[in-house]
């Protein structure tokens, strides 16, 4: 079963993110990075059985932004399905982080209800396995 | 006060309602009673979360709860007691005035104010006190339900720019505003060289 990498600067939101995957009854191994510094750590470690990235916008070091555009750039992870999770909800910006990462396959705005989320990566985890 | 101001006093009150009202629906599933205030709560024990904000408006937003509120809240968030203050509810309550900072920034870009926000600062301490520059304006609310309430303040200042008055190609260039308009400015200097430049 491929693992969940989430990426937030914000423990609580990270925890509050992990416990909805869990109500959701998806027992996905899940991995967490405080910045898209700490997220590259982590998916060199585990590109081959990362099967998802939900990753927040603003945050310290590297922001999300930049993350996303560096991993659109390497093949070996290129492919991996990531979900926006921000508080930057307007159309610019939406647009802004589908050109810097063509395989964004999803945008979650803040704040959110798991519902919302659930509906999200569903269908993306099932695609993945 | 100018019309401007009322505007955008009104624009930034209904924007915090709303984004704050949004905010607490998802996250805690409960509604909101907000009212007007003079002076916020000046509770002993107190945490002040910030986030700055600049672009065609500048200041920042700030949420004010008692310890008892935070630990309440973020014991919420996680759906397990936090009897005291940690260093979850310290980034819990962060972690609000982000997401409420968030959706003020993407209602007022919709009115065509636009602005970029920082990462949240948090502060706790007894008798905080919370103090504007003069020359700001501010919103200030109160938001409660039947278990908790909470103080908000958006202080910011003008001169304030319309998205399209900064950045437009077509906007004025008369002398006043040839200073803040980066393609104004463009031009002068083109016409300033007889737009000759090489091509």
């Amino acid at each position: 079963m491929k693992k969940i990498l989430v990426v937030d600067d914000s423990g609580v939101q990270r925890k509050m993110i992990i416990q909805i995957i869990r109500k959701a009854g998806l027992n996905h191994e899940t991995l967490e990075a405080g910045d898209g510094e700490q997220a590259i750590q982590i998916l060199a470690a585990n590109y081959n059985t990362v099967g998802l990235v939900l990753c927040d916008w603003n945050m310290p070091k590297m922001n999300g932004l930049e993350f996303i555009s560096g991993v659109a750039k390497v093949p070996l992870v290129a492919n991996i399905p990531v979900v926006m999770v921000t508080t930057e909800g307007t159309a610019e910006k939406i647009a802004q982080a589908k050109q810097a990462n063509p395989n964004l396959a999803g945008y979650v705005a803040k704040p959110f209800t798991p519902d919302q989320l659930k509906v999200v990566i569903d269908p993306i985890l099932a695609k993945a396995g | 006060m100018s019309n401007n101001s009322e505007e955008v006093l009104n624009l930034v009150r209904q924007g915090l309602v709303d984004s704050t009202g949004e905010c607490f629906s998802a996250v805690f599933q409960t509604s909101l009673k907000n009212t007007d205030i003079l002076e916020k709560n000046s509770k002993n024990n107190q945490i002040i979360c910030s986030i700055g904000f600049a672009g065609g408006i500048e200041g920042n937003v700030s949420l004010v709860f008692s310890n008892q509120t935070a630990c309440l809240l973020v014991s919420k968030m996680l759906s397990m007691d936090i009897p005291e203050v940690s260093s979850d509810v310290l980034d819990g309550v962060g972690e609000l005035v982000n997401m409420i900072a968030g959706g003020l920034k993407n209602r007022l870009t919709t009115s065509a104010y636009n602005f970029e926000i920082s990462i949240p600062t948090t502060i706790q301490g007894q008798e905080l006190e919370l103090t504007t520059l003069k020359d700001s304006l501010k919103v200030m609310q109160r938001f409660e339900t039947n278990e908790y309430s909470f103080d908000t303040l958006v202080s910011f200042r003008f001169p304030v720019k319309k998205k399209e008055d900064r950045f437009s190609p077509a906007a004025s260039t008369t002398p006043s505003s040839v200073d803040s308009n980066p393609f104004a400015r463009l031009n002068a200097l083109m016409n300033d060289s007889g737009g000759s430049a090489a091509a």
